[in-house]
């Protein structure tokens, strides 16, 4: 399998592009598998995953994989982590919220106020459950298509979809719409 | 309504503080053997192993370009010395460009000396000495902040942008090497190249840049 993704990756700008983000990137990308998944081989297996995607998007869009960046990194690890959790626990799905205490979910009306719209809408964003946030993060960012989507965070296009629309239908709630 | 600007601009600051909030937490490094590596590069590269590693990163909103800090101890950033490293340097209106060459091939094929400094500020403690073929990267940290400096093999051809649209490119010069050098998200980025390897330093905004000085002054080199 790996001998055909090697075939893949023929331009040396996507190349050096790629290696430039694993080099800058990947103490942070293992720490954070790590902390999901309490095992180092199997964030080190989540990790390589992740750059097993980027190289079918560098060679599906390589316009939109030549954007790549930190949020895509984090969005990727954290569900390729959660995607490992589910294999080897076929009849548990571990909630998302319940391995990181980065942004816990909390109800709109208690959202802190602030002066600076700005930040409350960076809150409330933060605030959000990053099933949610995850998948606007890479549709609003990255322009990722429904099914890139579905292969960066592990689901079926149709949940990709529901996904977006609930957390549309959260920031509509709380501030009337995205124009 | 929010405007769409805006709504991405907020979507990206919020991943990335949570991204800062982990490479500033007490998590604990994973260390990976070359082994691991070399199949991360071999998935990336392919049959293709002819370019070398550079460091070039592109700025967007909210994320810094990397700088590359020109460094000679003999010839200015324009001078041609035979048989050694050439740079040229062409300023563009959205970066900042640096180019490798050379008369000759002369460069490493890995890394076989390791520059790290001895002098670090005050509570910075050793964290992480990550050794490979190619690239080196020294970590240290205080338990809130980390220092992070990151040593390659330059190549013939190596080319690095350095994104001047978002940011302030700052050159300086330091006991005769010439460096470029840029604030960003609460990180300073310093970087040099000598006739071999290319070195990154990053550290908090807060360290004063005699601090820096005395980092980068106080490296000493061991056997790789």
């Amino acid at each position: 399998m790996l001998s055909l993704y090697l075939s893949m990756l023929d331009e040396p700008e996507s190349n050096k592009r790629l290696t430039d983000i694993y080099l800058e990137n990947k103490a942070w990308m293992l720490r954070l598998a790590n902390s999901i998944l309490r095992n180092e081989e199997q964030a080190k297996d989540a990790v390589h995953n992740v750059f097993l995607e980027t190289v079918k998007l560098f060679r599906k869009s390589p316009k939109k994989a030549s954007e790549i960046s930190k949020p895509f990194l984090y969005v990727a690890v954290k569900n390729s982590c959660f995607s490992l959790v589910k294999d080897t626990q076929r009849t548990q799905v571990i909630s998302a919220d319940k391995f990181l205490n980065l942004g816990s979910y909390e109800n709109v009306e208690h959202i802190v106020e602030t002066r600076d719209a700005y930040k409350q809408l960076m809150n409330f964003i933060s605030s959000m459950p990053e099933i949610y946030s995850d998948v606007l993060v890479l549709k609003y960012i990255y322009y990722l298509s429904i099914n890139e989507i579905a292969a960066i965070v592990k689901v079926s296009s149709t949940t990709v979809r529901t996904r977006l629309k609930r957390g549309k239908k959260i920031i509509t709630k709380r501030f009337g719409g995205i124009l | 309504m929010i405007e769409k600007s805006i709504f991405k601009k907020a979507l990206l600051d919020s991943v990335l503080s949570k991204i800062h909030e982990i490479e500033n937490s007490d998590l604990p490094y994973v260390d990976t053997d070359e082994g691991y590596d070399n199949r991360i590069f071999d998935l990336i590269k392919g049959r293709n192993m002819a370019s070398g590693i550079s460091f070039r990163n592109r700025l967007k909103i909210g994320i810094i370009a990397a700088i590359l800090i020109c460094l000679t101890m003999i010839m200015s950033i324009t001078a041609i010395r035979s048989n050694s490293v050439k740079l040229l340097t062409n300023a563009h209106k959205e970066y900042f460009e640096i180019i490798v060459t050379s008369d000759s091939n002369t460069f490493p094929t890995n890394i076989e000396k390791i520059y790290i400094p001895s002098y670090m500020p005050e509570s910075y403690e050793l964290k992480a000495i990550t050794k490979r073929e190619l690239f080196t990267q020294v970590i240290w940290s205080n338990n809130s902040y980390n220092i992070r400096l990151q040593q390659t093999i330059v190549s013939k051809n190596t080319n690095i942008h350095f994104d001047t649209e978002h940011s302030k490119l700052e050159y300086a010069v330091l006991g005769g090497y010439e460096l470029y050098c840029v604030n960003a998200e609460g990180n300073r980025y310093v970087s040099w190249i000598t006739e071999e390897y290319s070195f990154l330093l990053v550290c908090p905004s807060d360290i004063e840049f005699s601090e820096i000085e005395k980092i980068i002054e106080s490296m000493e080199s061991q056997e790789g």
